[in-house]
């Protein structure tokens, strides 16, 4: 041992001394059995579903995931559904259900590509699907869907020709009551990304003629009016609902919010976006929780952390959530659309090496591994929150990238993340 | 410190238990937890609620570390975040009278060095110099690589070292 070495050896010796406690053996054993009463019940609360915890693997916002084989793996099959396997399909939350409509099924082959225009909800609760009626709209990949007064809206994505860039304008609301669709005004932009508030929707995209110009624009789903708005200066890569108007984030950490008179008013960038090289410092991933949290931004690769970090905007300040090891980073949106969810007080999102999971309210923090689970063969596929359920993972290639190497998948899995 | 790992073959939770509660106490206490009794009965309570947790007490000896290690980053963070900064690991002077135990200024002098070392070498070398761990069962206990484990360390080390110089 060098002498600094034995220095240190003493030095946490004598600290050592000042913790004690009073063990509590009983104690100890009914806390334990409590944790194992509940995973129990979990197990069984669902018929088709077997929720399991996942208490033991708990830790923190920085930590590195606990002994693998733990605790049972969270992800759990769905029934199969009626729908052929396919990628960049439309996915949203109805509460318990998820509606998936469109995407595209032969990623693989551009020549043969074929745009499904059939779609369906599954309900988790009953763990089974029902069609939905033939959609007025062609086909099309990576629209976006949003839930408004109005009904459900799809609108906008892209014809195929280059699934990455969106040229469509036309959009359809669906009311899951009556099964039926409704065709909406074409928007005056080719819409790539859009949120809804209320009856509001907020669409981002390109002017068509020229897919490199930003455009902005804003839709009333109960009166079918569109309304042109300026494109704000952070820019349109993403954007979130934010006290009941929304906030254009731009890749490099710019935040602009919108007002009620249409105009943008500049927020504090997002910690540590922009101040790297742009790889290792853009704004990628985002979620929305209203009741906790006004907006989170989950960052790509960390601003130069090394994992992940989640901020949190709130009052018009944001503020460090939680710092994740590089076993949590976040991945790419490329492969995955949507990389992060939230239900409740639950924010989720794809790591490198499986799904890391953070609760906002009590702070603990975990990764469920997707290797050997039935998410592997589904892994680049978008999570959409699921009410009372957790989250679903639908289709998706079976290979590493989209959209080349592989064919699409028509499986799904629920992943149940109970800290 | 180290009757963590020598375990009884055919120890029972209760000998188990007995044998480690105040050694986690203590392994949560240096790593900053705010209630380390709390962390060490929440990690044993889990290995209690696991079937099988016992089968192997070398693992589980591993198992119990590692909880504790999380739930102590966890307390941290929760700390850091409900208090917008992190608890300090070493008390000031005069602080309280349970901290009277650190009981020089050398200690003090290299406790305050470790407490300012990034979270992971503080670990390592905790586990190395307290708890008196190789190589391997830090990694185990921590999730990391053997190799991690030695980086960490010399880094850790290091750091101590000059800020130990700069102090003198």
């Amino acid at each position: 041992m060098t002498i600094t070495e034995e220095r240190l050896a003493a030095a946490l010796r004598t600290d050592a001394v000042r913790f004690t406690g009073s063990p509590d053996l009983t104690g100890t054993v009914v806390r334990g059995r409590r944790i194992r009463r509940r995973r129990v019940t979990l197990s069984g609360v669902a018929a088709v579903l077997v929720v399991t915890a996942i208490a033991t693997t708990v830790r923190s916002a920085t930590t590195v995931e606990e002994p693998a084989g733990s605790a049972p793996s969270p992800f759990h099959e769905i029934a199969a559904g009626p729908l052929g396997g396919r990628v960049a399909s439309s996915m949203v939350s109805l509460g318990s259900d998820v509606f998936i409509w469109g995407g595209q099924a032969t990623p693989e082959n551009p020549a043969a590509r074929q745009l499904p225009t059939d779609g369906a909800i599954y309900s988790a609760a009953s763990n089974s699907w029902r069609r939905i009626s033939a959609s007025p709209l062609p086909g099309r990949v990576g629209a976006p869907v949003v839930v408004t007064q109005a009904g459900v809206l799809v609108l906008g994505g892209s014809s195929g020709r280059d699934p990455l860039t969106a040229d469509r304008v036309d959009g359809a609301l669906y009311d899951p009551v009556g099964d039926t669709w409704t065709k909406i005004p074409d928007a005056p932009l080719c819409v790539h990304d859009a949120v809804a508030q209320g009856a509001m929707v907020y669409a981002a995209g390109t002017a068509c003629a020229s897919d490199a110009t930003p455009a902005f624009a804003i839709l009333n789903a109960m009166t079918g009016v569109w309304t042109s708005a300026p494109v704000p200066a952070a820019g349109l890569e993403h954007l979130v609902p934010y006290h009941g108007t929304v906030i254009a984030i731009g890749g490099l950490g710019r935040v602009d919010e919108l007002s009620p008179t249409g105009s943008w008013t500049q927020l504090p960038p997002v910690p540590g976006a922009g101040t790297d090289v742009p790889q290792q410092s853009r704004v990628t991933g985002f979620v929305t929780a209203s009741d906790i949290v006004n907006v989170l931004v989950v960052g790509q690769v960390d601003f130069g952390h090394g994992g992940t970090i989640v901020y949190a905007l709130s009052d018009g300040r944001w503020g460090e959530v939680g710092r994740f090891s590089p076993h949590a980073k976040v991945a790419s949106p490329e492969r995955f659309g949507a990389p992060a969810a939230i239900s409740g007080d639950l924010l989720v999102w794809h790591g490198l090496t499986g799904l890391s999971w953070f609760t906002l309210t009590t702070h603990q923090a975990g990764l469920a591994p997707t290797t050997g689970s039935v998410a592997s063969a589904a892994t680049p596929a978008p999570l959409v929150p699921v009410d009372g359920y957790g989250f679903l993972w639908w289709g998706g290639p079976t290979g590493e990238r989209i959209p080349r190497t592989a064919e699409p998948l028509s499986a799904g899995t629920l992943v149940t993340v109970v800290p | 410190m180290t009757e963590l790992v020598v375990v009884h073959r055919a120890v029972g939770f209760e000998e188990f238990f007995r044998l480690h509660f105040l050694s986690l106490t203590r392994l949560a206490g240096l790593l900053g937890a705010d209630d380390p009794q709390d962390v060490a009965q929440e990690a044993l309570a889990r290995l209690h609620a696991r079937r099988g947790g016992l089968r192997d007490p070398e693992a589980a000896a591993a198992y119990v570390r590692s909880t504790v290690c999380n739930l102590s980053r966890s307390r941290l963070r929760h700390l850091g975040v409900t208090r917008r900064h992190a608890p300090r690991l070493v008390p000031v002077a005069g602080a309280g009278p349970e901290e009277s135990a650190i009981d020089s200024d050398e200690s003090r002098r290299v406790l305050s060095a470790l407490a300012v070392l990034p979270r992971r070498q503080r670990e390592v070398l905790t586990l190395r110099y307290w708890m008196e761990l190789s190589e391997q069962q830090i990694a185990d206990s921590l999730g990391i690589s053997a190799g991690s484990v030695k980086t960490h360390a010399s880094r850790g080390l290091a750091a101590i070292e000059r800020q130990l110089e700069e102090d003198s």
